[in-house]
């Protein structure tokens, strides 16, 4: 069981997102915010982090410093999915330790096939 | 409608709850960081999760307002009461967009005017200030700027200008290549007694180009008031419009359009005839790039002999547009937007940048890059086996935006995207790779530190408040239909448990039955204590505090006090006092009303308050509070009061009351005329408090959610209005009593109490009988007489009395006999009974009979 963790202070983009990704062998954690996700994912195991960048408390970009600075979870895939389009907003998101970045609103035949390779679902080869 | 658009709707209507709330703060209590960034969150978020749904009008207008919000937030864009104000009426906007949502319409393209027009308002409020803090050098190189991305479309309401006075406002912006000032100016309908002159106003414009009046549709109605809507164009500077429409605050509102708007209209307009002019030449002239002689030509084409006046104008336009440079860029760009694009694209990218001047400190950044563009790869090579299917467009996007355009143009499967990918990597393998990952981590470990600190600082600003307790993690939303559903559920258990006692009553006549009977009773005490457990557990539940429908006066009441330019205090009290939800929200149009008659019929002009010798600034008191199981609401205002003698003669005139009931009224029985059918205290009818039905309308909506309303007012010190709700609607408590061998019931909360008397002690006052209790006198009245029953010919001694109050005092009502207390679910009554007003509703009683309960206002009016 693969556990995904939806981090959007949007409820509306959470169910939206979670629609698209959720299967029987996936398991949907969901935080409304940075610190929220953190508390969460403690002592859990999370195969992949889907980030909103805009959110209370703590944003997308400190929660990937965050998780790339944690023992646990360093090692963890992150997807960031943000309303901004600019290359300057990929780059910063890069930068902080993301692993992939999409914008909103997500394309969800995209995102399904990137949520399954980056849980190794689908064999690179 | 989808499950998703629920969600949304829902939670976005949360958002424009706090964010209109945060906004009242604000705008009351000035400038807060704080409040600006959570209303931007707010904000964002209804855009955000809009994009999902393709509703293009409501996300374009959230946009706009995201935008003016982020101005504000850095501070280019001071913030005024207009600015808040102008946020509050496209959150309302919003918000009615949300309903008609919900009422399932689907056609969005009909908001686009709207959305076009108040997107369009916000937009010019953070241009006119960019403008003002900018030079006339930055402006222009500003609009190069926005010229050589790509040009954006003029304003739907100027295209829809005859093209003649399109064309002049285009040449006279272009002639002295300054922006064209729209002002969209509708004078108030009543500006004539002001002494306004609108088209003097409007004709007066400094630097005016044109100017277009159109009359409404009922311009002739009436010749006093103005109907028109008036467009005026003018090249005059920014301040210069401000300054001569100063006068006219809320009358007008003003749009720039910039140069390359005009330039993009222009060509819309006139491209046929230009491309086609002089066989060509002009257009070829203009193609190879000989601006001079275009211009020439131009001329020359113009000056004509066959040519329209129109093709006079667009020829003078082009020869500006050729004669300048900026113009020149600009059509540029108006005819080639692709190529702009493109051009664009590669000036910008960060790679070549990046590889310019790179300098130790990018590494970090470039390390990370080319590990993700390396795991991009794997993706992309993984994609392998479909090779010809598109590339999704935001890894290309991103792909694009990290290697450049040059390495990836052309590439459109991912084969080729990985290709060029793979050639880069190879290219660049930093050098400085040991050193990287250090410098990854140092600012990680600083900046999560600093992390909780930061949301210390959140929870402890007030501001946020609301937001927290949306946020309070141990809610669960629920649907409002379950609960409902579970209501009914219990409200059937209640009558289903009712039937215990009677089964007890049966057992009782049976022989032996007696042991029977005493167990029913026994379990009929558990049942009777886990349903009324589980009642009011229920009922919990569905209680909000009263601040659910009370948050939104103060914003009501600020603008009505400022529309009749009345100064007025809000005071609200109790509003955490808790309050069904269904009830509460049928409360909300009468309160409205209440507090709209107060702020328009009670407070006074302030210049009137000074000289009745009170503060210039009126209070209205708006309280709730719990009492037994009711709720009171008070709206109490310190204005002038109402005349019951007025109100007597007004009646009367209206025919509400005859001429002999003029000396007969009593004060307080004047002052309930109010709440007549047809009534209105205002001698002239204002757009604000409707037209007479309004207490009418109030009393019976209250009296719909089970309630009462009581007024009490003084000359010159302020009117009282007190509704008294119960707390909950679905289950009444009921004394049953019996008149003519038939049971009804009277709500519990009303009787007073119970006495049985002697024939004796009814004393005779003026014909009419009276008790007197304690040395207080009751009138009576015979239950029997009121609902016209037979009268029984059964005279015993002891008459029973029962007494009541219906909220202007103690009456007895004579029966026969009393029966116990009962909770019932009461029904309307329907069908033919419907007319029967001296009856509130119906109930089910437990033994399957049906019960009347007496509506006590009603049956002693009909006395």
């Amino acid at each position: 069981m693969k556990t995904i963790m939806i981090v959007d202070d949007a409820t509306t983009v959470r169910c939206y997102h979670k629609a698209i990704v959720a299967n029987a062998t996936r398991h949907i954690e969901e935080a409304e915010n940075g610190i929220e996700a953190l508390e969460k994912a403690t002592g859990k195991d999370i195969d992949l982090f889907m980030v909103d960048v805009n959110m209370p408390k703590m944003d997308g970009y400190r929660l990937c410093q965050a998780i790339r600075a944690s023992d646990e979870l360093n090692a963890v895939p992150i997807i960031m999915i943000s309303t901004e389009s600019e290359t300057k907003d990929a780059n910063k998101a890069f930068s902080v330790g993301a692993n992939f970045y999409l914008n909103k609103p997500v394309d969800a035949n995209e995102l399904s096939t990137l949520v399954s390779l980056m849980l190794g679902e689908v064999s690179y080869e | 409608m989808s499950d998703l658009l629920h969600v949304f709707i829902g939670e976005s209507r949360e958002n424009l709850e706090s964010a209109s709330l945060l906004l009242e703060k604000l705008h009351s209590d000035g400038y807060s960081q704080d409040a600006i960034d959570n209303v931007f969150r707010d904000l964002h978020t209804i855009k955000g999760s809009s994009d999902l749904f393709d509703i293009k009008p409501l996300t374009s207008l959230a946009h706009a307002a995201e935008d003016l919000l982020d101005s504000l937030r850095d501070g280019s864009t001071p913030l005024n009461e207009s600015l808040c104000d102008l946020l509050l009426e496209a959150l309302d906007q919003i918000s009615n967009w949300f309903d008609e949502l919900e009422s399932g319409s689907e056609n969005v393209e009909k908001w686009q005017p709207i959305s076009t027009e108040l997107a369009g308002r916000i937009r010019a409020c953070i241009h006119a200030d960019t403008d003002d803090a900018d030079g006339g050098e930055s402006e222009q190189a500003a609009q190069q700027s926005e010229a050589s991305s790509s040009v954006s479309a003029a304003p739907t309401s100027f295209l829809a200008l005859g093209s003649q006075t399109q064309l002049q406002c285009i040449e006279a912006a272009l002639e002295c290549e300054q922006p064209l000032w729209q002002v969209n100016y509708t004078p108030d309908f009543d500006c004539f007694f002001r002494g306004e002159d609108p088209l003097t106003v409007a004709t007066n414009t400094p630097e005016l180009i044109a100017i277009q009046v159109t009359p409404s549709k009922d311009a002739l109605n009436d010749v006093f008031q103005c109907h028109l809507g008036i467009v005026v164009h003018s090249s005059a500077d920014d301040t210069a419009i401000a300054n001569h429409f100063a006068y006219y605050e809320g009358q007008y509102q003003r749009e720039s359009i910039a140069l390359g708007q005009l330039v993009s209209a222009f060509w819309a307009a006139s491209e046929e005839y230009l491309v086609a002019a002089e066989q060509g030449e002009l257009w070829q002239a203009y193609l190879d790039g000989d601006m001079q002689h275009s211009a020439r030509l131009a001329e020359m084409v113009g000056m004509g002999e066959d040519v329209t006046p129109e093709e006079a104008a667009m020829c003078r336009i082009f020869q500006l547009i050729c004669q300048s440079d900026t113009l020149t860029a600009l059509l540029e760009s108006v005819t080639h937007p692709a190529d702009n694009d493109s051009v664009d694209v590669s000036a910008d990218t960060p790679l070549q940048q990046n590889q310019a001047n790179e300098t130790p400190e990018d590494t970090g950044v470039n390390q990370a890059r080319n590990e993700i563009l390396s795991q991009q790869l794997i993706i992309l090579q993984s994609m392998n086996n479909n090779a010809d299917s598109p590339v999704f467009p935001s890894v290309k996007r991103i792909v694009t935006g990290l290697l450049g355009q040059s390495h990836t143009q052309g590439a459109s499967t991912p084969n080729q995207l990985a290709n060029a990918i793979e050639q880069l990597l190879n290219a660049t393998t930093p050098v400085e790779t040991e050193d990287a990952p250090d410098e990854l981590v140092t600012p990680v470990v600083e900046e999560s530190t600093a992390a909780p600190e930061t949301t210390e600082t959140v929870s402890e600003t007030a501001e946020s408040a609301p937001k927290q307790e949306r946020q309070a993690p141990k809610t669960l939303k629920v649907n409002q239909e379950k609960i409902d559903y579970l209501m009914d559920l219990i409200g059937e258990l209640t009558v289903a448990k009712n039937s215990l006692p009677y089964l007890a009553k049966q057992a009782e006549d049976i022989q032996e039955g007696r042991k029977l009977s005493k167990q029913i009773k026994a379990h009929f005490s558990i049942v009777n204590r886990l349903t009324e457990e589980l009642q009011s557990a229920v009922l919990q539940i569905r209680m909000v505090p009263v601040s659910h429908v009370f948050q939104r006066y103060p914003r009501l009441v600020r603008e009505l006090a400022r529309k009749l330019n009345k100064k007025i205090d809000l005071v609200m009290q109790g509003e955490d006092t808790e309050f069904d939800k269904n009830l509460i929200e049928s409360l909300s149009e009468p309160l409205i009303h209440l507090l709209r008659n107060s702020i328009d019929h009670g407070i006074e002009a302030p210049s009137d308050r000074g000289v009745a010798g009170k503060s210039e600034t009126g209070t209205i008191v708006l309280s709730a509070m719990p009492q037994d199981d009711n709720v009171v609401i008070e709206i109490r205002d310190d204005g002038k009061g109402i005349d019951a003698e007025k109100i007597k003669m007004l009646a009367y005139q209206k025919g509400i009351i005859q001429e002999h009931q003029l000396d007969t009224l009593t004060e307080e029985e004047s002052l309930q005329l109010i709440f007549a059918a047809g009534f209105s205290t205002s001698e002239q009818v204002s757009d604000l408090s409707g037209r007479g039905v309004g207490m009418d309308a109030v009393r019976t909506m209250v009296a719909q959610a089970g309630g009462t309303i009581e007024m009490q007012s003084k000359v010159g010190e302020g009117t009282q209005f007190k509704l008294i709700l119960p707390q909950t609607m679905s289950v009444n408590r009921i004394m049953m009593f019996e008149v003519n061998h038939q049971m009804f019931g009277i709500g519990l909360d009303s009787v007073v109490e119970t006495v049985k008397v002697s024939q004796r002690d009814i004393e005779m006052i003026r014909n009419n009988p009276v008790l007197m209790l304690r040395e207080k006198i009751i009138p009576l009245h015979c239950l029997r007489t009121l609902l016209q029953l037979p009268v029984s010919d059964n005279e015993s001694d002891e008459v029973c009395v029962l007494v009541v109050n219906n909220g202007q005092g103690d009456f007895g009502l004579i029966i026969d006999k009393f029966h116990e207390g009962i909770d019932v679910i009461q029904k309307p009554l329907e069908g033919v009974m419907a007319g029967f007003n001296h009856f509130s509703g119906t109930a089910l009683l437990g033994d399957g009979r049906v019960l009347l309960i007496i509506n006590l206002q009603e049956l002693l009016s009909c006395r």
